[in-house]
């Protein structure tokens, strides 16, 4: 594939884009590290602003949805073209759903308060979130630099999210029965490893979308976060 | 995609020394669209003239290789080059109605080759021509007037009608609409989608975005080459070959 196209604006029209998609993908990563650490140490000023930041992401989002519709109206894209320019809105919207699990986890981590999480059970949490937040961080790389190898790992990777949600899960129902008070910090904890796991999905589509721009390909297999 | 009813096997064409086209091998499928793609230059309106031999009308053209319309070799030199030409009708870039009636431009094709015998079968012809073509709501009251008193997207599906009178088998466009507004030529393409039905089509368009509405197979052309040839809905979003993503996405012209 011949780099630039005869009409040079279209490339640097489908840049901006690109590199505000990036943009967005770097706030929504800060935010689930933000919401992440609300569960160690939650304070109630830095979840009011990850709550107003959440609303900057769907801004951001709308901004990337009308720049992209605007592209395709005046250029027509077609094939690799067409695609690289409906991935952004695809990611974008898969980029705000993660920013919303990331609020979620920040609020309830908040009305969960310190310490409340007992430790082995915060520690699957962790795993869990540093994994989500280090295939989020790889499928962005993955996407600015069209890396079909590094989304192809990413898709791989995401079953260790899925196994660590499960293994809360078993931890949560084995732990219940035994202490009574822990049940509301547990039932928590396994909606927060829920967020996570869907966190993971989320990552894996965008993935895929990185792999479908250059190949073209159908991939429903691992459409779950739909 | 399984009953090609044009075949061309090693098509070369030279105009003087300079090779037009290069060992082009390519079946059309009967009723169906073909749509022939290519920057300017790249021979696919050489191939689309092969078709019905228009390029003999050029002295230093020269044709090998072979091409079979319904089994029948057209190069052969028993051919009856008018007689090929009823059966594969073409539409141009230009509208060129004859300085006529739109009653006689119709009836003008039938008339040559004596396809009538009365005078109300002509007339019933022309009204069917001009009905399929998609004119007649518009003109049936004005059948004595000039043809080319009518709008150019008229004129084009005049020639249309003029065309189809004569009951081809094939229908070539040559840049059908490159000279209509974009209501015409929308009028134009859904024309083409209904005449499909009876009539296998092959066209020569620029707009990319044309070919993808209009057919369901496409060959990109490129140097004289036949570059890739596919269903259309493949050819636009997956193509199989870098040179065709670079010529339908802008990068090459």
């Amino acid at each position: 594939m011949e780099n630039n196209h005869i009409v040079g604006r279209f490339d640097k029209d489908l840049n901006k884009i690109k590199n505000r998609v990036l943009k967005m993908g770097d706030l929504v990563l800060s935010q689930f590290e933000a919401a992440t650490r609300m569960l160690n140490t939650p304070d109630t000023m830095e979840i009011a602003q990850i709550v107003a930041t959440d609303r900057k992401i769907n801004g951001m989002e709308r901004a990337i949805s009308n720049r992209a519709e605007r592209l395709i109206t005046l250029r027509q894209p077609v094939a690799l073209d067409l695609r690289a320019v409906l991935t952004p809105i695809n990611i974008a919207n898969d980029l705000e759903r993660i920013g919303d699990h990331a609020k979620s986890t920040a609020k309830r981590a908040g009305k969960m308060g310190a310490n409340a999480v007992p430790e082995p059970t915060l520690a699957i949490l962790m795993q869990m979130a540093n994994l989500a937040q280090l295939q989020l961080r790889e499928a962005l790389n993955a996407y600015d630099c069209n890396d079909l190898e590094l989304a192809a790992a990413i898709r791989e990777r995401d079953t260790k999210v899925d196994a660590l949600n499960s293994s809360m899960f078993s931890h949560a129902l084995s732990n219940l029965t035994g202490s009574e008070n822990n049940t509301e910090a547990l039932m928590n904890a396994v909606l927060i490893s829920r967020n996570f796991e869907r966190i993971g999905d989320h990552v894996v589509n965008i993935a895929e979308f990185v792999i479908h721009i250059t190949t073209g390909n159908e991939n429903s297999e691992n459409d779950v976060a739909k | 995609m399984n009953d090609p009813f044009i075949i061309a096997k090693g098509v070369d064409v030279f105009y003087g020394d300079k090779q037009a086209l290069f060992d082009v091998n390519l079946d059309i499928q009967a009723k169906k669209v073909t749509a022939l793609i290519g920057p300017s230059g790249c021979g696919k309106s050489t191939f689309l003239r092969a078709i019905n031999r228009m390029n003999d009308l050029i002295p230093i053209c020269r044709f090998a290789g072979s091409l079979t319309i319904g089994g029948q070799e057209i190069y052969d030199p028993a051919v009856d080059v008018v007689a090929l030409r009823a059966q594969v009708g073409m539409v141009f870039q230009k509208p060129n109605p004859f300085p006529k009636s739109i009653f006689e431009n119709v009836a003008y094709g039938m008339k040559i080759h004596k396809m009538t015998t009365s005078k109300s079968e002509l007339e019933d012809r022309v009204e069917w021509s001009l009905k399929s073509a998609g004119l007649w709501d518009e003109i049936a009251d004005r059948l004595d007037e000039p043809g080319n008193s009518l709008s150019g997207g008229q004129q084009q599906r005049l020639c249309i009608a003029r065309t189809i009178a004569v009951e081809p088998k094939v229908i070539l466009m040559d840049e059908p609409c490159s000279a209509l507004d974009p209501i015409a030529t929308a009028v134009i393409e859904d024309l083409i989608d209904k005449l499909r039905k009876e009539f296998t089509i092959v066209i020569v368009t620029h707009s990319m975005q044309q070919a993808a509405r209009v057919s369901q197979q496409t060959a990109f052309f490129h140097l004289g080459n036949l570059v890739e040839v596919g269903e259309t809905k493949s050819v636009f979003t997956n193509p199989r070959e870098e040179r065709t993503q670079n010529y339908i996405t802008g990068r090459i012209g």
